[in-house]
């Protein structure tokens, strides 16, 4: 009954964990805090070649624009002819104002020039968050020359092109970063915890904890707080009423002392304003942690069953004995220790409750807040810890025999913790086993030769990041595929990796007018762009295949 | 038995403080609300040109809603602003919309809504308005709850669905 029970735990605790990460990982409606206009909506505008105005506008992930209402104006009135010149957008069918176009991605306009030498232009362009909300009608104010055309009075970047070569006017290479990732997820639990008052808050932080317990992270801590009480309470017959009581003591301690580290450490990390999560991205630390995640494992598997147990029981005593208040310091010890262990594993939380704390500059809200976080990850352990010295003192076998799942969930853990480490490098590789390869390329000119003797193939030019999860997905789902590889056989296929943003990269972002990636630029033989067919978002192989098919069926 | 009691006190002790510092907190940002300000030192005409100071609703717990004819999820929501006010009318919940447009525009909207709670107009000053109820992108739609006390209680930008508002409002109530 005992070990049904005791499998039975675990399954919850595996089951919980899957849920937590997901949750994590999922992206949640931007309810609490929308993003400014200008990190949504981009425009820019530059002089055609048939003396007209090109118009560009690139619109975020998850943000659409309406097709009629953009609009422009010139002053002087009547200094060009006005008639702006949009495609057809997207329909969507909306159940209040029925059947509207929108332009979601990327969208290109175009305008007649007129008599006038110089004059302003006004772009006005309102859309709306697929999260539900709007935005209220933007107005960006251009400047026209007979070759130039710059934005005037207002934050945004603008490229400016004049006849021939690109010019960079005012740089933002982080403006329209893809959503999702880890910077945007740890903002978004900031922003989450921003928006309410400070009970809720407190409140949030106890939930939250009790879901990380849930979580494989807090499994190390099983064993250790066990072993402890096993120490301390079994090795009699039965338990007593009074064991029982020593144990939930011990729990407490333990607990107590967890939730007090994490405050520490969260008001320490607050005032000093270092970004631990910054830290935690480093691949020796994160191995560091995963060496003893693997130890733990091993220990769990019977490899240092003679000695590392003893040691950590050894230990424990001999602090209980050096310190003053007996046994309770040696929890007390063991608890602080485990809250640094098992640190780097609930990073993304612990991360984003440290953004919290340098955000508010509320040294106490925020040492508060870790506490009730760290005390609802102890709930359960004081569970485990009172009930584990009650089964303890009566039999040694079920743990015996768990402990085999435990090192088994304790090595995944340690996959998983260096996560940032491998998954990159396991995407390259997988790039490199299967489906669209391509030629890297580091500058603006290594490009500009490739389209300058492109010997009658068309260029597709594939900007990304190692942090660009969109990136990933067209690797993984788009470019992998043998239908899309075999379409672009016949490409020339460059890929330019702007993970290190050195001048290179940014210049050359800034020459094709992108903010980062996810970006996929198709040239023509002749070294022409199709503007209107980048892919700035996650194409699935048929959409790509689609948006080929408009590629080729061009005039 | 001691250092169980030591314990238990410890706990309580980190409650008591937690919620001393709550309420301190509670009190300071409360008494002089600029968003709650903003909203009761307004006089906007509605769809008919008639003019309304919003502080005639104050004591009573209002919805604030700032929307546009042009934004769809604003209109999408308030089909359950409609239903809520009726549930809610006799316990003292008025519903106030602001709408970011002029009246011959907003007109033909309240019947084909069948709102039936005051809406306003404010077509340039509009932004500045909700600037100063505290959306400062001024994206919507933008609700503000305020209590009885004339206190922001919630804010919300974006959607506000008919059951999240509904246990909103109960629990104001």
């Amino acid at each position: 009954m005992t070990l049904l029970r005791a499998f039975r735990i675990v399954a919850a605790l595996v089951v919980g964990g899957c849920v937590t990460s997901a949750l994590a990982a999922g992206e949640g409606p931007a309810t609490a805090t929308p993003l400014p206009p200008e990190q949504v909506f981009a425009v820019e505008a530059g002089r055609a070649s048939d003396g007209g105005i090109d118009l560009a506008f690139t619109i975020r992930d998850g943000y659409y624009l309406y097709r009629d209402r953009i609009a422009v104006t010139a002053d002087p009135a009547g200094a060009a002819p006005l008639a702006l010149a949009l495609p057809r957008g997207v329909t969507k069918d909306d159940p209040n104002f029925g059947r509207v176009e929108i332009y979601r991605g990327s969208v290109d306009g175009h305008l007649d020039g007129g008599p006038v030498d110089v004059w302003m232009l006004d772009v006005r362009y309102q859309g709306c968050a697929d999260a539900g909300l709007c935005y209220p009608p933007q107005v960006l104010r251009f400047r026209v020359t007979p070759t130039t055309v710059e934005a005037v009075g207002s934050g945004l970047a603008a490229l400016t092109r004049g006849s021939g070569q690109a010019r960079l006017e005012a740089a933002t290479p982080i403006a329209l970063r893809p959503a999702g990732g880890a910077a945007n997820e740890t903002d978004r639990i900031a922003e989450a915890l921003f928006a309410d008052s400070l009970p809720i808050t407190l409140l949030a932080f106890f939930g939250a904890g009790l879901l990380l317990a849930l979580t494989p992270c807090m499994l190390p801590m099983v064993p250790i707080l066990s072993g402890l009480i096993a120490g301390q309470v079994g090795g009699r017959g039965g338990a007593t009423s009074n064991d029982r009581r020593r144990a939930f003591t011990l729990s407490l301690a333990y607990v107590l002392a967890m939730a007090v580290t994490y405050a520490l450490a969260g008001v320490a990390a607050g005032m000093s304003g270092v970004l631990l999560s910054s830290l935690l991205q480093d691949p020796w630390v994160l191995g560091a942690f995963a060496m003893v995640f693997v130890a733990l494992a091993l220990s769990m598997f019977g490899l240092f069953e003679l000695q590392l147990p003893a040691r950590f029981q050894a230990w424990a005593t001999q602090l209980s004995n050096r310190l003053p208040g007996g046994r309770f310091s040696g929890a007390a010890a063991m608890g602080s220790l485990s809250a640094l262990i098992v640190g780097p594993c609930i990073a993304p939380p612990l991360a984003g409750a440290l953004l919290f704390i340098s955000q508010s500059g509320d040294i106490w809200l925020g040492g508060a807040a870790l506490f009730v976080l760290a005390l609802g990850m102890g709930v359960p352990l004081l569970a485990v810890g009172t009930s584990a010295g009650h089964l303890l003192s009566h039999a040694n076998a079920w743990y015996g025999r768990i402990r085999v799942v435990f090192g088994i969930i304790l090595l995944g853990v340690a996959v998983w913790i260096t996560q940032p480490v491998w998954l990159p490098a396991w995407d390259r590789m997988a790039v490199r086993t299967g489906g669209t390869t391509f030629e890297q390329v580091d500058s603006l000119q290594a490009v500009q030769a490739v389209l300058d003797n492109a010997q009658g193939r068309p260029v597709l030019l594939d900007f990304t990041a190692e942090w660009c999860t969109t990136c990933r997905e067209l690797e993984r789902y788009t470019f992998a595929d043998a239908g899309v590889a075999e379409r672009l056989s016949g490409w020339h296929r460059l890929r330019f990796d702007v993970t290190a943003s050195t001048p290179a990269d940014r210049e050359a972002l800034a020459a094709f007018g992108l903010f980062g990636p996810p970006a996929v630029l198709l040239f023509d033989a002749a070294g022409r762009e199709a503007r209107a067919l980048r892919v700035l978002n996650f194409q699935r192989p048929d959409a790509f295949l689609a948006i080929l098919d408009n590629f080729e069926a061009r005039p | 038995m001691k250092t169980r009691i030591l314990a238990a006190g410890l706990v309580v002790l980190a409650v008591a403080a937690g919620a001393a510092v709550g309420i301190g907190r509670k009190s300071t940002v409360d008494i002089e609300d600029p968003r709650a300000q903003a909203i009761f030192a307004a006089r906007l005409p509605d769809s008919m040109g008639v003019e309304h100071d919003l502080a005639r609703y104050r004591g009573q717990v209002m919805v604030v809603n700032f929307w546009a004819t042009w934004c769809a999820p604003c209109i999408e929501e308030m089909p359950g602003f409609v239903r809520l006010q009726e549930k809610y009318r006799e316990q003292g919940v008025v519903f106030v919309g602001v709408a970011l447009d002029d009246p011959d525009t907003v007109r033909p909207f309240m019947d084909k809504l069948g709102v039936d709670y005051p809406v306003l107009t404010a077509e340039g000053e509009g932004y500045e308005l909700l600037k100063a109820a505290g959306d400062s992108k001024g994206v919507m739609p933008y609700t503000l709850l305020i209590d009885r006390r004339g206190v922001v209680a919630q804010t919300r930008a974006g959607i506000y669905r008919e059951s999240e508002l509904d246990q909103a409002l109960a629990s104001l109530l």
